[in-house]
């Protein structure tokens, strides 16, 4: 109950322990000398104290007390003589019911004002880079725990390609490792794609936990958006087969774009990954690719669990799941959006999340994930000549 | 007029082949675990060494390898305690004309990342596959057997002095070439007043004096 509004409060009462006359009735002198009977009893409803006034508890911090009822029944005798002392001070059972439910109402209004106000608060700091920061903060000891030993996955990861690497190198000679996987046993690719995906988390992870890494400048390099992306699709090409969906390549783009490669690609693979993890068997992915006015914008579409209204913004949380993925799916723990949204952040960007109510087998939705990249700027080649980032 | 011949071949810088560079190169790992690829690069004729740990500082210093590839993570502990950075920072500072690879996995701190810069070439360990690790190997021996590379060296040890002594990348050209660097030194000890900045201009037209008798007496 708003403090300010209550000084028109025509009863008396105490709020959050502090006793106010009302505007219209004053608390009765007997109370100054009471045991306070009504601030201590945990009784809901209109009571009577020992001393013959009535209370009424209206919510933790508000108590409407020192009212003397003079139609309230059961009468006793000190309620008796009060009426009598009170006189014109008194009044009756149906103009405090009426005052109560009034002050009821402007309570329910109040705090459901106040709660869109705190609404808009929180909503305001969930977008904020400062949120992201906080929440990064508040996960990196646990971060720091789980990675106590990347060097020595990395070293693992590194073990296994670069051995796989050599195997097929000598099977193949001058072929190109991506050329060399497709004349491979499948255990042989499954092995190195495993690897890979294991690289692309463990490198989401460390860049979550150094978020300034992202934007360095040692990283930095120019590369085609469209080859990056599809690089590496084959990681998701046994969970693809597995689930015998459709993934379908909408669009091109020629164009570079210049960042810390490692941090981009965790992006497309965030979101190739949630859609191939959350699409229903049998159904299509969309891998669209668009160039508009200096942007490259990707988008990655699918049957998914239904994200609610109240999710929309949550499903970008660092470990938060939605409530129909993680009552529906065992797999997934909330991390990868996340990590893509950050780093996403970091590069300038942000990943938007949409689905158009088209229904989907088992009740799922069409659901649309797009984030766009700013074109590498125009360079100057040796010869002098300015070269955009494109093949012409 | 054979003397003519040979002052004429003498003031050149002979090409070589990229199959003789490999041939020829000496090329060093230092890296605390496996390098798997070490087999693909002898199978295609590189004379490739492995170290677990810095063996010898003293054959870091003296110009022994062409190439250092070196990991950045669990080598040079007993030497630095920045590891391999320390390493590097220490061959960048007694063997200025050394070519090193940084080859490093990605979980440094950012405070290390300027390190990087000491690098001529930053490879990631999971990221980089045989045949770019190949490529980027022979670009840089390319550089190391070519007398661009020295005078590029050589002119960029001048740093801030670079404009007192303008003439300094055309000397260090003649000196390389001449196979003798007292001009060199005396141009540069009348324009630039610092001892130090002169050393290491002399010390890397030294290495490629040396160098271009090598690779002399491989064409000949």
């Amino acid at each position: 109950m708003d403090e300010l509004a209550l000084q028109f409060f025509p009863l008396p009462h105490v709020l959050k322990g502090t006793r106010r006359d009302g505007l219209a009735v004053q608390w009765p002198a007997r109370c100054g000398t009471c045991n306070k009977e009504c601030e201590t009893s945990k009784q809901t409803g209109l009571q009577l104290c020992r001393y013959g006034v009535n209370y009424q508890r209206v919510d933790h911090e508000l108590l409407i007390a020192g009212v003397v009822i003079r139609d309230y029944r059961p009468e006793t005798d000190a309620s008796k003589a009060m009426r009598r002392k009170a006189g014109k001070s008194s009044v009756t059972l149906k103009e405090f019911e009426d005052t109560t439910a009034r002050c009821a109402e402007t309570t329910d209004v109040l705090a459901a004002e106040m709660q869109q106000r705190r609404d808009a608060v929180i909503a305001e700091y969930r977008t904020s880079r400062q949120y992201q920061q906080d929440v990064v903060g508040l996960l990196r000891p646990d971060l720091e725990r789980a990675l106590g030993s990347v060097h020595d996955y990395k070293q693992f990861v590194q073990q296994i390609l670069q051995n796989m690497e050599v195997l097929l190198e000598s099977r193949t000679p001058g072929l190109p490792i991506m050329e060399t996987l497709d004349h491979a046993a499948h255990e042989e690719r499954a092995i190195y794609w495993a690897a890979r995906m294991m690289d692309e988390r463990l490198d989401a992870a460390l860049l979550v936990l150094n978020p300034g890494r992202i934007t360095t400048s040692v990283q930095r390099k120019r590369h085609r958006l469209h080859g990056l992306v599809t690089k590496y699709l084959k990681i998701y090409q046994r969970r693809i087969e597995a689930k015998k969906l459709h993934m379908r390549k909408i669009g091109e783009s020629w164009s570079e774009v210049e960042a810390n490669i490692a941090a981009l690609t965790i992006i497309p693979h965030a979101l190739i990954d949630n859609a191939t993890k959350y699409a229903p068997e049998g159904t299509d992915i969309h891998l669209g690719f668009s160039e508009d006015d200096g942007w490259i914008k990707l988008r990655v579409a699918s049957y998914g669990p239904v994200i609610r209204e109240d999710e929309k913004n949550r499903i970008f949380d660092l470990f938060y799941r939605g409530v129909d993925a993680s009552s529906h799916f065992d797999e997934g723990t909330g991390f990868g959006l996340g990590a893509a949204q950050l780093i996403a952040e970091q590069l300038g960007t942000k990943i938007t999340m949409s689905q158009d109510g088209t229904v989907g087998p088992k009740g799922s939705r069409w659901t649309e994930f797009c984030v766009s990249f700013a074109i590498a700027p125009v360079r100057t080649s040796p010869s002098g000549r300015t070269t955009i980032g494109k093949r012409q | 007029m054979t003397l003519l011949l040979r002052a004429r071949r003498q003031r050149s810088w002979p090409k070589l082949a990229t199959e003789d560079i490999v041939k020829r190169a000496r090329l060093l790992v230092i890296d605390d675990a496996e390098f798997p690829l070490i087999k693909s690069f002898r199978k295609d004729g590189y004379n490739m060494e492995k170290w677990n740990d810095v063996r010898d500082l003293g054959s870091l210093e003296s110009d022994s390898f062409d190439l250092i590839l070196l990991d950045l993570q669990g080598v040079g502990r007993g030497h630095s305690p920045d590891q391999g950075f320390g390493i590097l920072k220490h061959i960048r500072e007694t063997n200025p004309a050394q070519i090193v690879v940084a080859y490093s996995n990605e979980e440094w701190p950012l405070e290390y990342q300027p390190f990087f810069h000491n690098a001529d070439a930053v490879l990631p360990k999971t990221k980089t596959d045989y045949y770019e690790f190949k490529r980027t190997v022979d670009s840089l021996l390319a550089k190391r057997f070519s007398l661009d590379y020295y005078v590029e060296r050589a002119a960029s040890e001048m740093h801030d002095y670079a404009g007192a002594a303008p003439k300094a990348p055309k000397k260090i050209r003649a000196a390389i070439l001449d196979r003798k660097s007292d001009d060199l030194a005396d141009y540069l000890k009348a324009r630039i007043d610092d001892a130090h900045t002169v050393e290491r201009v002399i010390q890397v037209v030294q290495i490629a004096i040396q160098m271009a008798q090598v690779v002399h007496t491989w064409t000949n």
